[in-house]
């Protein structure tokens, strides 16, 4: 059976300023702030083994010159501004999202109009017809209080609902993660919190128990951070888990990879772990992924997750989860801890820090969190690495590690994790963007981080919601084959 | 639906990645051609740079050299992922014939081609790195400041030559 669309993702920014134009709230006097609206979404697909979504990357909101047609219960659009939105469509590969507001629909179920739905029967196959695949099409209808959104499904050639629209992001409290559902997609079903969780319930309440056995958590790296998050989620009841890690158990890792003994030397972690989530939660789906984040396999399972906990301890690895973030519109929960001894110059460290990545938050690379020549390193093909080691690069020894450490660490992780899965529950406070943890001090304390619009990679012009246009690869095994006389030439003034 | 625009004929050959880093170094070779003169780049897949004619500092057995920059390409590329390598003259030394710290003669093993051509491998590890941003070029790091890296590098011939 072909996949369907489960959901529409928009960062939260681009979804409010889609809100403020559809729905504005200074209306009043002015009738036309009352008529319908229209929109256009440029959007990236993100195609997985077990679901597609499309994610939101460029807004395109329909100014009164680029309407044919308006009023409060219909709008029609120029075809200039039809046009112009479909070349960009097929030059650069986006598909579209239609969006058009309900104003005078305020109930709890907003959905397409007849009308809606005959242009919809019309226009999508036709664009499915010019426009090649990967392309979608997908329109949403918003009213003031509810939405609906569906979907033309090339296979079928039938128009189906889409799920839900999330939104990943946040400005100010607002949470980092919330679902929209749609009017007529079928509703989720809703299981009985099970005895084994009743102990949390009073702390945590029925709706977000649920909302844990909804989701899909990739946990990416299984040492001495990741194997105390996977078990913690196991036992807090997350539905489903992503185990990612390339490595084998180490008669070295025995210290804190918890719930590993002698036995599990030579295995894969994530085996090891898949084994031991099976004895805590044998209800819970766990995928394994014995290789690197950058493997098209691991990358396929990661970028289906509603949530991303980074347990990493490389910077290449680090710098790649956070551009799977950006791209696809997922938040991460990174974390790291770090040990230094004491010497005569140097008094000892110990601490950690987590934090969350999300669009309007900013990420890694932004807060200088990304070491760049170990990223390089770490990120360059294998005979580059091969050739650095020779010459004595990439060589520092294995960073002290020490359990205590790495559970206190590791549980903030997963509490701020709850927050997330919480999405702006009543009961959930705020989630802090940046959690830091003295461990010699024997105190966590939250610290800001600001977003910023000249980032590479979550700024204006970075690379947020581009979703598999541009997916994630590891540098090419080969090097690339140099002939000057090949390369484009720019001239220019010298000054020398 | 309207008609697609007339200029629907090209339609995706390269993949966003490509094209988003090949115009990045090409606003880039724009600054830079300003600076050293003629600047090439791949604009297959934005794999390379390379400066003609680079200038550097009395001191060395050369005035100008070339320099073949080495874009990182996976993703993350550059710029969130700095360049490390540049290739440079085979046969460059300081002006007593002194051989310098941090440059090789042997590349990896893909990298064949070049030492055949006569180029010689060095290695530059940034400590900071803050990549501009699409919109303002000139806002944080690029290959403009990592090319006046590379021109601060030999001006100071002590770290090069350990002399």
């Amino acid at each position: 059976m072909a996949l369907e669309v489960h959901d529409i993702v928009l960062s939260s920014s681009l979804w409010l300023r889609l809100r403020d134009h559809l729905l504005p709230t200074n209306a009043g006097p002015e009738r036309w702030n009352n008529n319908e609206q229209l929109a256009f979404i440029l959007a990236a697909p993100n195609v997985s083994a077990s679901r597609i979504r499309l994610i939101g990357h460029e807004l395109l909101l329909a100014r009164r010159t680029d309407l044919a047609h308006q009023s409060p219960s219909a709008i029609g659009p120029q075809g200039q501004f039809v046009a112009d939105a479909l070349t960009r469509c097929r030059q650069e590969g986006w598909s579209l999202i239609e969006v058009h507001s309900h104003p005078f629909d305020s109930g709890p179920r907003t959905t397409f109009s007849g009308i809606d739905w005959s242009n919809d029967r019309l226009k999508m196959p036709r664009l499915a017809s010019i426009l090649p695949e990967p392309f979608y099409h997908a329109t949403i209808v918003v009213g003031q209080n509810s939405l609906d959104a569906h979907y033309y499904q090339r296979t079928s050639g039938a128009i189906l609902p889409v799920r839900q629209v999330t939104i990943v992001g946040g400005c100010g409290d607002s949470p980092v993660l919330h679902h929209l559902p749609s009017s007529t997609s079928a509703p989720n079903d809703v299981h009985s919190p099970e005895v084994r969780h009743s102990r949390q319930l009073p702390l945590l309440g029925a709706s977000i128990q649920e909302a844990f056995s909804k989701a899909r958590v990739a946990v990416v790296g299984l040492g001495g951070l990741g194997s105390f998050v996977a078990l913690e989620l196991a036992y807090l009841g997350v539905g489903h888990l992503i185990l990612i890690d390339p490595d084998r158990v180490e008669v070295s890792n025995l210290n804190r990879l918890i719930g590993a003994g002698p036995g599990d030397v030579g295995r894969y972690k994530v085996d090891v772990f898949r084994d031991l989530i099976d004895r805590v939660a044998p209800n819970l789906g766990v995928a394994t992924v014995a290789a690197p984040l950058l493997d098209n396999v691991a990358l396929d399972q990661a970028k289906s997750a509603d949530l991303l906990l980074g347990c990493v301890d490389g910077h290449g690895a680090r710098l790649s989860l956070n551009h799977l973030s950006i791209r696809y519109v997922i938040p991460l929960i990174d974390a790291g801890s770090g040990a230094r001894p004491g010497t005569d110059d140097l008094a000892a460290k110990l601490g950690g820090q987590v934090q969350v990545v999300a669009p309007g938050f900013g990420c890694l690379e932004c807060r200088g969190f990304i070491h760049p020549q170990r990223a390089a390193f770490d990120l360059a093909p294998p005979a580059v690495q091969e050739y650095e080691r020779a010459h004595g690069y990439g060589t520092e020894e294995a960073a002290p590690s020490v359990i205590f450490l790495n559970g206190a660490v590791a549980s903030m992780q997963v509490a701020l994790a709850v927050r997330v899965l919480s999405m702006g529950s009543e009961d959930a406070p705020g989630t802090p963007k940046l959690v830091i943890y003295d461990a010699q001090a024997q105190r966590a304390f939250p610290a800001a981080v600001s977003y910023s619009p000249e980032c590479a990679t979550c700024g204006i012009d970075g690379v947020t919601g581009v979703g598999d246009l541009a997916p994630l690869k590891a540098a090419p095994t080969e090097g690339a084959v140099f002939a000057p006389a090949s390369l484009s030439l720019v001239t220019g003034a010298s000054r020398s | 639906m309207g008609a697609l625009n007339s200029r629907d004929d090209a339609v995706v050959t390269k993949d966003l990645e490509t094209r988003r880093r090949l115009s990045r170094l090409k606003t880039e070779a724009i600054y830079l051609s300003q600076q050293f003169g003629s600047v090439r780049f791949d604009t297959e897949s934005g794999t390379w740079f390379y400066v003609e004619r680079f200038p550097i500092s009395p001191g060395w057995n050369k005035t100008h050299i070339e320099v073949l920059i080495d874009i990182p390409h996976g993703t993350p590329g550059y710029p969130s992922v700095p360049p490390e390598w540049f290739w440079t003259d085979y046969d460059l030394r300081t002006s007593k014939g002194q051989p310098i710290n941090h440059f090789f003669t042997r590349g990896p093993s893909s990298d064949r081609e070049h030492l055949d051509r006569g180029w010689g491998h060095f290695c530059v590890h940034l400590i900071g790195w803050r990549p501009a941003g699409g919109a303002d070029l000139m806002h944080g790091h690029n290959l403009v400041t990592y090319l006046n890296l590379i021109a601060a590098i030999f001006r100071d011939r002590r770290t090069l030559s350990g002399a």
